[in-house]
């Protein structure tokens, strides 16, 4: 009898953990197959630069896990857009002042275009993606304003350094990743607010009733989401040197929504977390790198994130039947 | 009031919507009149695209891949004639095919897959985009010239544009009068008793994706003749635009309701409301935020309006 519970366990716990390992494993599977495929792929400085192309997805994926997590169909579509204006502004700003200053300010603003985006979807009752769908255009349209279509600004060599520099033979960039992630996990499982953000995804009228504010829930994770948006602008601002445009981080859009439900965290809110999805980040990242290794057209890589989404929906965030 | 003369009365604030700003466009600039054709015609791709948004809405789906379906049709349409030499009937077939081939797999996902539509049709809306990127690569090609032709003088004296909006708001009548309508409309508005009359709700949702490609078809058909060649940067707010169409159609994202001539005429609104705001001289850089504003706005006020009502009626 014993031995028959302690089994039974052991399967509910491999069924819980199975959709966190899977990303990990096809990670493992992408990296062998480029192996195979051109020998001498697999390095210590491939994993290093994998690591430092990661951490900016990395970070996006954390804010974005926290509105997956805070409610049926949330979802942040404006994550790119936010990190592409955030990359502009600070662009612009970095001319007069020093990145002490600048810093704090483009995560303020990357939260509050986040608090706009938490009201229009939790007060006026904007389905989700059309929220941030419009939104992501519109902050196009102020980096579009704000750039007027020239490039404006560099980045100074500090941020150069925290985006793509190496401490003790880990890349920096890699190290802040870790450590949001380990707040993060800190958040979602030894506070209050984690507490309240599972039960406003599992069943916002209980939430309700328990007193908690499902609306305030949900307007603080699109906050969390687009300061941290905001920030993985910043890196990539240090990575790129000279924004080049008002849409440089467009292209992370899907890979940010599809790491967090593939890593696990239910579409349907209030199930998952950060941890699974590092697998899924550093898998698609490395895809990424496919392109530019065996040199495939751009186009190519948009037409396999979209169709991997669909995919990613198919096995992971599928309606219950009618019947049931 | 019966329930068709009332969904047939949510016409009324599009027309409204419309007659209004094609009001204030010929107040402002007289010339408006003399041009009033072409500018029509330039609004039928969004109007068809809203026609197409509205059916799919009224089952509780949404379609976020107008705006790149569009383009995809416009590609592979200018391909067909520039590459292939393809030009008699047959050129508006592969456009419309490729429409309904569209909508073929966004249906099957929705049906069969069960995959939210809001969410699926985001990620197939990169895949069109990439596609149409990939067989274009860059803006180039041409139509047949009796396909140029048709739309530069109309047929048989009436300009092309008027054509196509009595052609859309047939299709309208069509599908508001058949007797699918009124289980397109039942599947959106309570899904499981619809399912429980014996309403088979995931045929209902394919076709409504079924009818919506179509209508991609038609508005990338139109679009081709409009510019003549193939663009693969065309159309960024015709997604939004068409949702806001349909959303002042009187159609809702919870589903059951929508009214395809409002969702005509408010397109028409739209792109007047286009012309108005790049006549008054705004610089090119702050287009997109002016016009985006507007729609994000609208879309904004006009979900906060129905979720005042809704709460209303609860109580009252």
């Amino acid at each position: 009898m014993k031995h028959l519970i302690s089994k039974e366990r052991a399967t509910l716990a491999i069924a819980k953990y199975w959709k966190a390992i899977t990303p990990f494993g096809l990670f493992i599977i992408l990296l062998i197959i480029g192996q195979l495929a051109s020998p001498g792929f697999l390095s210590i400085s491939y994993l290093a630069h994998l690591l430092t192309l990661a951490a900016p997805l990395g970070i996006m994926t954390l804010g974005q896990t926290f509105v997956i997590l805070s409610g049926k169909e949330d979802l942040d579509f404006s994550c790119g857009a936010n990190a592409s204006l955030a990359i502009v502004l600070a662009a612009l700003f970095l001319r007069h002042h020093g990145l002490g200053v600048v810093a704090p300010m483009i995560l303020l603003i990357g939260a509050s275009f986040g608090i706009l985006n938490g009201i229009g979807v939790r007060i006026v009752g904007v389905p989700p993606l059309i929220m941030t769908f419009g939104s992501a255009m519109l902050l196009y349209g102020v980096g579009q304003a704000v750039t007027r279509g020239m490039s404006i600004g560099t980045s100074p060599p500090l941020l150069t350094h925290i985006a793509l520099g190496r401490v003790a033979g880990l890349p920096i960039s890699f190290l802040i990743w870790m450590g949001l992630l380990a707040l993060a996990a800190f958040v979602l499982r030894r506070t209050i607010y984690g507490r309240w953000l599972y039960a406003a995804g599992s069943n916002a009228y209980a939430t309700r009733i328990a007193g908690i504010s499902f609306a305030q829930v949900g307007i603080v994770a699109y906050a969390i989401s687009g300061a941290l948006s905001a920030l993985a602008g910043l890196l990539y601002l240090g990575r790129f040197a000279i924004p080049s445009g008002f849409k440089m981080a467009e292209g992370y859009t899907l890979p940010c929504i599809m790491a967090v439900i593939l890593g696990g965290t239910s579409f349907s809110g209030g199930e998952g977390g950060v941890l699974g999805t590092v697998g899924s980040v550093l898998f698609l990242t490395s895809l990424d790198t496919f392109f530019s290794i065996f040199n495939i057209a751009q186009a190519w890589r948009i037409v396999l994130n979209g169709f991997l989404l669909v995919l990613i929906l198919l096995f992971y965030a599928r309606r219950a039947k009618l019947r049931e | 009031m019966s329930p068709l003369l009332r969904r047939n009365l949510q016409m009324l604030p599009g027309l409204l919507f419309a007659v209004l700003i094609a009001g204030i466009n010929f107040a402002l600039f007289p010339r408006f009149l003399r041009l009033f054709s072409s500018h029509l015609l330039l609004v039928m791709p969004v109007a068809f695209l809203a026609l197409g948004e509205t059916i799919v809405m009224a089952t509780g789906e949404v379609d976020l891949s107008l705006g790149a379906a569009l383009i995809l049709v416009n590609a592979v349409s200018v391909v067909a004639h520039s590459d292939y030499g393809i030009s008699g009937p047959l050129f508006l077939i592969i456009g419309l095919a490729t429409g309904l081939t569209i909508g073929i797999i966004h249906g099957l996902l929705v049906s069969l897959g069960r995959v939210n539509s809001f969410l699926a049709t985001v990620g197939t809306s990169f895949a069109w985009s990439g596609l149409a990127l990939l067989i274009l690569g860059e803006p180039r090609g041409s139509v047949p010239s009796w396909f140029s032709e048709l739309f530069s003088t109309g047929l048989a004296g009436i300009p092309i544009g008027l054509w196509l909006l009595f052609g859309s708001l047939c299709i309208f009548v069509i599908f508001e009068f058949s007797p699918l309508a009124v289980k397109f409309y039942a599947v959106g508005s309570a899904p499981r008793s619809a399912f429980a009359m014996g309403i088979n709700v995931n045929r209902i949702k394919f076709y409504a994706f079924l009818l919506n490609g179509l209508l991609v078809g038609l508005a990338g058909l139109t679009i081709t003749g409009i510019i003549g060649s193939g663009d693969p940067r065309l159309g960024s707010f015709s997604t939004l635009q068409a949702i806001l169409a349909a959303l002042i159609g009187g159609a809702s994202f919870a589903g059951g309701t929508g009214n395809g001539a409002g969702a005509v005429f408010a397109a028409i609104g739209l792109q007047f409301t286009r012309n108005l705001v790049a006549w008054f001289g705004i610089p090119h850089y702050l287009l997109d935020l002016t016009y985006g504003g507007i729609i994000v706005l609208l879309i904004i006020a006009i979900s906060f309006a129905r979720r005042m009502l809704e709460t209303k009626g609860m109580k009252g």
